[in-house]
């Protein structure tokens, strides 16, 4: 999968924060669509059966509505549904760059997957036609449908946790195996489906009550409807708390920290909000449903997103610092590279120092700290009056007499323990970042030192 | 009177998990957290700026179990005069001037029953890194692996150690 690296931005702290919050969004946005359309494609397959077993014409317009409420708009399908399974593809591959792309291997999978689940769906519920003709296959279209949703959602959830947990990495070769490596995976994935859940029972209520919104004259199918989406909505909302504890206990050490509880804990709040406004509509049946239970459950899962991402961040921390150093240097190779450029487009040929250059080079790579240029004695010997006069060092234990020239100079600074100046220490660093052009600067520097 | 108290246990229910997640954090907090040290030491200055090398600090890597703490000796040979401006070093010189050892919050930790030498391992080339994560490019150093049996034998496995139990447990 190396080639994947040369397709993206070698990462730069601007890169990584943007593909951070690019993911929370694409994940918020895609999931939450994908979670409403799961639940409803479930439960209208579901309902559809229940029709079969015990006919009742309730369950079974249900179970239609709820197929045209999974496959309400194609434009949805395509920009929520199928665009953002590439998109977040991209974005862990930038987040996850030069390393295993397993993460991206298992998005690009799912990528494969979705778009056939669409198709799918959208047969299934044109298949309602032809529902009594041919039972079988039009069952089958909407469980085939619900099963491609399910193994491309379980990969992708796999897929997102094993990024979080490096140690692991070693063992798993293909997406194949994601199944089997942690409980992390189950737990998110069964986390996913709670959610889904609560934003489908939620967007029932909200959709099939809306005042615009056209209704069956029928009170028994109101009531079922009603029924059928507080239950689901109360349900899931209570059961989400507690896939929130299981994922909390399985996300690896390195993942954790305390913003990222205290995000969850607020996911929490959002959803015992949206816990008690369900309760409320189940215990007073006049009253008449509206945004607000969706919006909580929708806040609860931004937060839990939000909380997600901080684990990411925590535990890709290592190798961003690698990827953020690598940038780094990368920068400053550059910008000597264009310093050269510039120096040469000016007609002063290197090797020829500029005394003003060389102090500020002094000054920023922290020489002065220890080189004195007044002639006082410090950690390391003074520059003043250094160029052109013999110096005493000690070369591997002997004492040997060098001139201070150009030559000695350079040598000091390329592999500075190789010969130490008698009376001090060998703790200089080698200073392999600075060019040429650089210590040229520099000698041209210690040579106004007199 | 019966919706009422309906209510309040869907509230007490969520503040339950509420709390189970700040008992979950704290305790977390308490066991795990990166703590906080006697001085803010930056490893990334002093290895990316001023080019140094993790055993020209650690002077024992290759050559006992531990791989040595620096002196505070160590640090003044150089912070005698660079730097002296900064109230961390500041802090380091009155270590010094009081002769006091500094007592630095220990982050890679493994059991006492386990037995691990630094020598062995950088003997054998194991970078510093595969145990310490980049630590190199740290300000504030935390726990990179979980240096848990798993991660241990994973790696001795890949390169071709003993797995021996009384390899570790003596």
């Amino acid at each position: 999968m190396e080639f994947v690296n040369n397709l993206l931005f070698q990462p730069t702290e601007t890169h990584l924060a943007a593909s951070k919050h690019l993911l929370v969004l694409t994940v918020f946005v895609h999931l939450s669509y994908i979670g409403y359309v799961l639940g409803t494609l479930l439960f209208s397959v579901f309902f559809n059966i229940v029709d079969r077993d015990t006919p009742s014409h309730d369950a079974r317009t249900l179970s239609e509505y709820l197929a045209g409420l999974a496959a309400s708009n194609r434009g949805l399908m395509v920009y929520l549904g199928v665009l953002p399974v590439i998109a977040g593809a991209v974005l862990y591959a930038q987040v996850l760059y030069d390393t295993r792309q397993l993460t991206t291997a298992g998005f690009a999978a799912g990528a494969a997957i979705v778009p056939l689940a669409f198709v799918l769906l959208s047969l299934y519920r044109s298949s309602f036609r032809f529902r009594e003709v041919n039972y079988p296959l039009h069952i089958v279209l909407g469980a085939a449908a619900l099963g491609a949703f399910f193994t491309a959602y379980f990969i992708i959830c796999s897929g997102v946790s094993l990024s979080l947990d490096p140690e692991k990495w070693p063992f798993i070769r293909n997406p194949a195996e994601f199944a089997v490596f942690s409980w992390n995976n189950i737990a998110r994935f069964a986390l996913f489906i709670g959610v889904s859940l609560a934003i489908t029972g939620t967007s029932v209520l909200f959709l099939y009550f809306s005042p615009e919104a056209e209704r069956e004259k029928e009170e028994s199918y109101n009531r079922l409807v009603r029924n059928f989406a507080l239950g689901l909505s109360l349900g899931s909302c209570l059961l989400v708390p507690v896939l929130v504890y299981w994922n909390l206990i399985t996300i690896p050490d390195v993942g954790k920290s305390i913003p990222m509880y205290q995000v969850t804990g607020l996911a929490m709040v959002a959803l015992a909000a949206a816990g008690r406004w369900v309760y409320g509509l189940l215990v007073n049946p006049d009253a008449r449903p509206g945004l607000r239970p969706l919006g909580a459950v929708l806040v609860s899962f931004l937060l839990l997103t939000v909380a997600d991402s901080m684990t990411r961040e925590y535990a890709f921390r290592d190798h961003n610092y690698m990827l953020l150093a690598k940038a780094e240097a990368a920068r400053l190779a550059e910008e000597s590279r264009r310093r050269a450029a510039v120096a040469e487009k000016a007609g002063q040929a290197a090797g020829e120092g500029d005394p003003a250059q060389g102090e500020k080079l002094a000054q920023l790579n922290g020489c002065v700290s220890c080189h004195s240029i007044d002639g006082s004695a410090n950690i390391g010997p003074t520059w003043k009056g250094l160029y052109g006069h013999e110096v005493v060092v000690l070369e591997g234990g002997q004492e040997v007499t060098v001139t201070a020239d150009d030559a000695y100079i350079v040598q000091s600074i390329r592999d500075p323990n190789s010969q130490v100046v008698k009376g001090f220490q060998a703790i200089m660093p080698a200073q392999p970042t600075m060019s040429d052009q650089d210590i040229a600067h520099i000698i041209a520097y210690i040579k106004t030192l007199k | 009177m019966l919706k009422r108290l309906g209510a309040w246990a869907v509230y007490a229910y969520f503040a339950l998990f509420v709390a189970i997640i700040a008992a979950l954090g704290s305790y977390w907090n308490y066991l795990y957290a990166t703590p906080e040290q006697p001085i803010a030491f930056p490893h990334k200055t002093h290895v990316q700026v001023v080019n140094l090398k993790c055993e020209n600090c650690h002077m024992y890597t290759d050559k006992g179990q531990q791989a040595g703490i620096p002196p505070v000796q160590k640090c003044m040979e150089c912070h005698q005069a660079v730097k002296t401006e900064s109230p961390e070093i500041q802090k380091l010189t009155k270590y010094w001037e009081e002769n006091r050892e500094i007592e630095w919050a220990q982050i890679h930790k493994v059991p006492g029953y386990v037995y691990f030498s630094h020598k062995r391992h950088v003997t054998k080339g194991i970078p510093c890194e595969t145990c310490h994560g980049q630590i190199g490019y740290e300000m504030v150093v935390h726990k990179a692996k979980s240096l848990s049996m798993g991660f241990c034998v994973t790696c001795h496995r890949q390169n071709n150690a003993s797995v021996d139990c009384y390899t570790c447990h003596k």
